[in-house]
């Protein structure tokens, strides 16, 4: 009789996993990743910062008021208190992503002024930061468009059956989460859709 | 409310499609060289893919180059990113490949590389090679040299040469002085080898080398592979994924 006990509970522990009941937690910890993943390049690109502006520096000492400009935006887009917390918070989410924003434009412009000096333009520790700095905000646009994905899976699966039984029911603690949306004046959103990377 | 959401669904949905629509048209891997753009001979295709393949046997590492008719108007970076993962190059978990993708008629080159690689192949080295080794051939309209010679210098770099790899494309970019102001340069240049072989007893004179000695490491001669006609058949990606890590730069 014990067995019998045992048997269908696992049965109904497998039927409810060919239900998707372990959806949301999984999709949850998917799109937290695919967050933790646009923090380090975010994080990347703000290391790279303070030897570029020396760099820069070094030739372009005059340009002052943009290089204040990219120290500081860097340093408040560093400011930010991360949490993972921080995906359901769609106020904090926005303010991130406003500073890191920022930091973009202030770094466009810096690096669109280098181009008035050749000298600086030659330079082999320049150069190097510049494709640096370039392949970093790749990096930010494929873990961007990764974690905007991984959010779509997450926040479709609380609204449509059957998660959004499981979420009603067993996982009401699970909140919908923020995504990214286009920088204003930098909406140029890439047209390539990326195949979800092999974890 | 719920109608609401519905609406917005069926928006995203439209918006979804449209998107799929506007993908653009990545060739399919056939082999690890795919030239959609029609610029190699299928000799030196197959050339290129048995180094590639050779490479692949002795490291692991895969490697593959995308010649690409078009790139439909997008960043060549993350066309290479996607492309990368549409073939999933590089082992599963290591995620240690790399691509190169070259959009003839954009006049631009990428070198992608997966996660796995990027403590080895950094962007920084990635742009070297594309701006001293790889675009200069390009230029001059000289694909698989460029490919060669970009693709010699990838081996090296992972595997540890970085440094000399790096030295040597510097040294190469010293403006190239003419035929004729090297001219005398050269000629003293073979008087003292001359020299040097009559004196060390008797060996021929193996080689001279023309065209200027500033030319660092030029000379590639890849006519000595020449490896039948394997064609690099079924060929497929390990499961590896790429994350944006690597350059580009354009002619």
């Amino acid at each position: 009789m014990r067995i019998l006990k045992f048997l269908i509970l696992g049965l109904v522990a497998i039927t409810l996993a060919g239900c998707g009941i372990n959806n949301i937690p999984t999709y949850d910890q998917a799109m937290k990743g695919k967050f933790g993943q646009v923090q380090n390049e975010y994080q990347r690109r703000a290391d790279l910062v303070p030897n570029l502006v020396e760099t820069v520096k070094g030739y372009a000492a005059q340009e002052k008021d943009v290089l204040t400009a990219v120290t500081e935006a860097r340093s408040r887009a560093t400011s930010i208190q991360l949490t993972p917390e921080i995906v359901n918070n769609p106020e904090e989410f926005a303010k991130y992503q406003a500073a890191q924003g920022q930091l973009s434009q202030a770094l466009g412009k810096l690096l669109s002024i280098t181009e008035n000096y050749p000298d600086l333009k030659s330079n082999a520790n320049f150069l190097a930061l510049q494709s640096q700095l370039e392949s970093t905000e790749n990096r930010i646009t494929v873990a961007r468009k990764d974690y905007i994905d991984a959010v779509q899976t997450y926040n479709t699966e609380l609204v449509t059956f059957p998660g959004a039984f499981w979420a009603s029911t067993f996982y009401a603690s699970y909140k919908p989460a923020a995504s990214f949306t286009a920088d204003a004046g930098n909406d140029k959103a890439p047209k390539v859709e990326f195949t979800k990377p092999k974890t | 409310m719920l109608r609401l959401r519905a609406i917005t669904f069926a928006v995203m949905t439209l918006v979804m499609t449209a998107l799929v629509f506007a993908a653009p048209n990545y060739p399919a891997l056939t082999g690890r060289v795919v030239d959609q753009a029609g610029v190699l001979t299928s000799d030196q295709r197959v050339i290129l893919d048995n180094k590639l393949a050779t490479y692949e046997q002795t490291s692991g590492h895969q490697v593959a180059v995308a010649i690409v008719a078009s790139l439909e108007g997008n960043d060549i970076n993350l066309y290479g990113v996607e492309l990368g993962r549409r073939w999933a190059l590089g082992q599963k978990g290591k995620n240690d490949g790399a691509i190169i993708v070259v959009a003839p008629h954009e006049h631009k080159v990428s070198i992608q590389v997966g996660y796995g690689l990027e403590g080895d192949l950094t962007d920084a080295t990635a742009s070297v090679i594309i701006s001293h080794t790889m675009v200069p051939k390009f230029k001059a309209g000289d694909y698989v040299g460029g490919l060669w010679n970009g693709i010699d210098d990838i081996i090296k770099v992972v595997g540890g040469q970085g440094a000399a790899v790096v030295a040597a494309a510097q040294n190469q970019s010293v403006p190239q002085a003419g035929l004729a102001d090297a001219l005398p340069f050269v000629i003293f240049f073979i008087i003292v080898l001359i020299i040097f072989f009559n004196t060390s007893r008797g060996r021929g004179i193996g080689f001279i080398p023309m065209g200027g000695s500033g030319g660092g490491n030029s000379g590639s001669s890849w006519s000595s592979g020449g490896g039948g006609f394997s064609g690099g058949g079924g060929f497929s990606g390990g499961g590896g994924s790429f994350g944006g890590g690597g350059a580009s730069g354009g002619w």
